[in-house]
């Protein structure tokens, strides 16, 4: 199931919050329970027993390493590592392996395909951060399994992230209270994420997807101004998409009593490559900093060592995104721009070009990020630079433009904490004018529920839904 | 960012008004549940998209298993919500603040295979018709041969025609046909019209499956092509339309003609041109008028040495405020503030007629059947009620034996009237619909002409090419 959706929205939510409102507190997180379980099987029963599977691994061991002493907690750990980091292998990355190998050697010849199941990578890296916690004495383990379960399946972070630490919500799940404060926080994010997704990412998609069609024919047959145009609005599609995702996992925790850490900080207003990934799924970020980053020995070692760690976080973090090389590209092509940034440019681009630069660094990642076939992205990266089958423009794309200006316009403002500084703006004036104070309440008292009305319309009869990062 | 600190009186009134807020949007939710509750009022088609919607999905346990089932259900929700036309509509008018609508725009496009070009006439008859020869002799599809067979040993004599029904394909062409129409719109001042782009695959299966057809129907019945331009290739100035990047449609319909063999191609797109400042193409719709097919239906005769009727030996009946599937699609205001007008043109002979539905059901019905009660995107329908799989015309006036059969989609539509005072009966096949072999169906009858009349842009779909040849 996916959270933009009318079936999540006006039945799974409603429902789930009237069980969760009216179940007795020691019940209250049985009924998260069966609702993850359910949400999760949503997308097909059978991957419901590779979560149950995998916690059950991690439950295990992470007990097992709680309750030893010396060198066997360590082989407990590696147990854990093997175990679960292997069966993501398998699912997410045999395919790969083999047609690499088949192009090199032909051999095998038939590849299995394995579907990849849902939100796999997101909950396999939080129960390794678990176990881990445990192996450090950062966190005890959790006695019950059932309470375990709860967490790596929870169905507000269970398929799309943010990748939640146990600590995070550790003494949440046996002690927490929801304030009105929280409710009416949880229900301001969750509907601005669900507007955001629903309304300014899909109609982003509309566009990115016209401009941007499937194959490489269709690419070549595009013209020089529209792929820049539709990169462009593919980049703001996926930072509102994922983000939205985030937003609405975050809302739904409040409601609730959970307090999930923050996954974005306004990207998109980075003034370096490494100021952007302090940005961008947080969560991603400081899972490789904590567990491989600083364990390889971070960067108080050796400029060759830092190198190294840095090109195995880089790696991974690309290989993480997905199965194909164009997303070890991507991990590889930020690993350049962070080296150059630490070891050449050392903060030396004036302020306002930076920024300038950061951008032109990250739209040109997400080129790379969008094609997974190599021919499709030379054609792209072809034709944007005055090579294109279609010309240097053409009415399509002027048709799009015009259509979207104001649209355009809007979502860009959307990606930067305008709307933040807004608000604060407004209040800081209402400070001294009562009447602006009592307009600026009403709107924000309203906002929810007119986000939601708006995004439910958007919602109906739109086919165009997926989440960008199911895949992953 | 520091915190905004209010005064106590403000910090009561945010808290009223935040409580006053999570009230309005449980409200709100719960009302969005509530209708979504409500099944007995979820529609089953939708008006503005012409189609069925989704519905409930069948429980298996193997679309349990792969979650198919559940992601029926989601579909069916959504796309089955109460009032949804109404939230559609209420959604396109939010959308139309994205951007300027311009009077002059294009939506989608493609690219076309290379047209080879016919230079003159009785060279190219020549060479390409011995080529069309060599390749239907030895380079005939197997495929085709081997149904062909199969159906001729199916077909049993029965004095009803015999019409088997496959509905899941005729939808799958239906979407097709309809992606087809749409993948490159030009929309300028109220009226859109379809680009064309020619490809070479369809157009040798089109043209062999004719030329196999008028080989095994040598001697026994005549065979006609009818391909009609669509309303830029008629309609628009030569400038104008090179300006499209789509294919000639000129060259393209003499190329198929070219192609043929023992099949008589009947002038189409040269003489709608001499008469394209006459309404020949509906503005809001992607068929023709009836008046463009009038102007084909008299090069018909000519090719049939009769006399054509003059327009005025004609009753007719007007339906107006017609906004068909180009308003659909676009919902643009400046089509809503001109819509179209259906003129209809009643046979003298008789005005009577039979179809057998898609449940293969008889049905009395009208040649021009009056539509004026009708929603306002129904215009088109009034032409020998719409896309019926199979259609009889008898004509009590004419004794001598004559008959044709039409092999057609909706373009043949409002054609067909004009031939009902021509021959005593009439057999009208839509070829998407029909699973009959129309060769033998022709010789059982004693049919005397067939007739496969085809829009250019509907022909140049391999899927739709490949199904005629499968009748033929």
């Amino acid at each position: 199931m996916v959270f933009s959706s009318l079936l999540f929205v006006f039945l799974f939510l409603p429902l789930n919050l009237i069980f969760y409102h009216f179940a007795k507190p020691k019940n209250k997180n049985m009924v998260q329970l069966v609702f993850s379980l359910i949400f999760y099987s949503w997308g097909g029963p059978r991957y419901l027993l590779l979560l149950l599977g995998d916690t059950f691994l991690s439950w295990f061991f992470a007990l097992q390493i709680e309750r030893s002493e010396g060198s066997a907690r360590k082989g407990w750990l590696i147990g854990e590592c093997v175990s679960i980091l292997g069966i993501l292998g398998i699912f997410k990355y045999t395919g790969f392996f083999l047609s690499n190998l088949q192009a090199l050697t032909g051999f095998p010849e038939n590849i299995p395909q394995i579907v990849l199941p849902i939100g796999i990578s997101f909950y396999t890296f939080q129960l390794l951060s678990y176990v881990i916690d445990v192996y450090r004495e950062e966190v005890e383990a959790q006695p019950k399994f059932w309470k375990l379960l709860l967490y790596s399946s929870l169905f507000h972070q269970c398929i799309a992230g943010p990748i939640v630490r146990y600590e995070t919500v550790a003494n949440e799940i046996d002690h927490r209270h929801v304030t009105r404060t929280d409710l009416f926080m949880g229900i301001r994010r969750f509907s601005i994420g669900l507007a955001k997704k629903a309304i300014l990412a899909n109609s982003c998609a509309s566009v990115a997807d016209t401009l941007l069609p499937v194959g490489t024919d269709g690419l070549a047959g595009q013209s020089t101004l529209g792929l820049w145009m539709g990169v462009l609005f593919y980049m703001l599609q996926i930072y509102l998409d994922f983000s939205a995702y985030s937003d609405m996992a975050i809302g739904m925790g409040r409601m609730v009593g959970f307090h999930y850490l923050e996954n974005f900080d306004y990207p998109y207003i980075a003034n370096s490559v490494q100021d952007f990934w302090r940005r961008w799924h947080i969560s991603l970020s400081t899972f490789f900093r904590d567990y491989v980053y600083i364990p390889l020995g971070g960067s108080r070692c050796s400029s060759l060592k830092i190198v190294r760690n840095m090109a195995v976080v880089w790696f991974l973090t690309g290989m993480w995104h997905g199965a194909s090389w164009n997303y070890i590209l991507w991990g590889l092509y930020y690993l350049a721009f962070l080296l150059l940034e630490r070891f050449v440019i050392k903060g030396r681009i004036p302020a306002g070009l930076n920024h300038l630069y950061a951008m032109i660094v990250v739209y040109f990642g997400w080129v790379i990020f969008k094609f997974e076939n190599m021919a499709d992205l030379g054609t792209v990266l072809k034709g944007m630079f005055g090579f294109a089958g279609g010309g240097f423009t053409s009415m399509e794309v002027s048709t799009l433009f015009a259509g979207n200006v104001f649209f355009l316009i809007f979502a860009i403002i959307a990606v930067t904490p305008f709307g933040k500084w807004l608000r604060r703006y407004v209040f800081e004036l209402g400070k001294k004018n009562q009447a602006v104070f009592t307009a600026a309440s009403v709107v924000e008292a309203v906002t929810p529920a007119v986000l939601l009305v708006l995004a439910a319309l958007s919602l109906i009869g739109d086919s165009y839904n997926p989440f960008l990062y199911f895949q992953f | 960012m520091k915190k905004l600190r209010f005064s106590k009186k403000q910090k009561k009134q945010l808290r009223q008004l935040r409580s006053w807020g999570i009230v309005l949007f449980i409200f709100t939710m719960l009302l969005g549940f509530v209708v979504g509750l409500m099944f007995f009022v979820r529609p089953d088609r939708s008006v503005s998209e012409k189609r069925l919607l989704t519905e409930f999905p069948e429980f298996t346990i193997s679309s349990f298993l792969d979650g198919s089932f559940f992601s029926q259900v989601s579909l069916w929700f959504s796309d089955t919500y109460p009032g949804r036309d109404t939230l559609i509509a209420a959604d396109q008018g939010l959308k139309s603040v994205y951007g300027i609508k311009t009077s002059t725009m294009m939506m989608g496009g493609g690219t076309g295979d290379d047209i080879p070009i016919v230079e003159e006439e009785a060279d190219a008859d020549d060479t390409l018709t011995a080529s069309a020869d060599a390749e239907t002799g030895d380079g005939e599809d197997p495929e085709t041969g081997t149904e062909e067979t199969a159906a001729e040993t199916e077909a049993t004599p029965t004095p009803q025609p015999k019409v088997e029904i496959d509905p899941p394909d005729a939808e799958a062409m239906q979407a097709a046909i309809q992606s087809q129409i749409q993948q490159g719109l030009y929309v300028k001042d109220g009226a859109a019209y379809s680009v064309y782009y020619f490809n070479q695959n369809a157009c040798k299966i089109y043209t062999d499956a004719l030329n196999n057809a008028a080989q095994k129907l040598s001697g026994q019945a005549n065979v006609y092509s009818i391909l009609v331009p669509n309303q830029s290739g008629a309609m628009l100035p030569e400038d104008e339309l090179k300006s499209l990047g789509g294919s000639d449609q000129t060259q393209a319909i003499q190329y198929y003609y070219s192609l043929l063999d023992n099949v008589t191609g009947i002038k189409t797109i040269e003489t709608l041109r001499e008469h394209n400042d006459e309404y020949l193409y509906f503005r809001t719709d992607h068929h023709w008028t009836q008046l463009g097919a009038y102007y084909v239906y008299r090069n018909f005769c000519e090719a049939k040495g009769w006399t054509p009727h003059e327009l005025e030996d004609f009753e007719t009946m007007v339906f107006t405020p017609f906004l068909g599937t180009f308003y659909a699609e676009l919902q643009n205001a400046e089509m809503a503030a001109n819509p179209d007008t259906v003129t209809a043109y009643v046979p003298n002979g008789t005005n009577d007629m039979t179809f057998w539905d898609t449940n293969g059901q008889e049905i009395k019905w009208h040649v021009i059947e009056d539509v004026s009660t009708w929603n306002n995107s129904s215009g088109y329908y009034c032409y020998i009620g719409g896309d019926k799989p199979m259609s009889i015309i008898e004509n009590p006036n004419i004794t001598d034996g004559s008959s044709c059969l039409v092999l057609k989609e909706s373009y043949g539509n409002c054609f067909v009237p004009f031939l009902v005072d021509h021959y005593q009966t009439i057999y009208i096949v839509d070829f998407r619909y029909a699973n009959v072999n129309v060769v033998n169906y022709v010789q059982e009858k004693g049919i005397k002409d067939l007739i496969v009349m085809n829009n250019i842009t509907i022909a140049a779909g391999e899927q739709v090419a490949s199904t005629i040849a499968g009748l033929l």
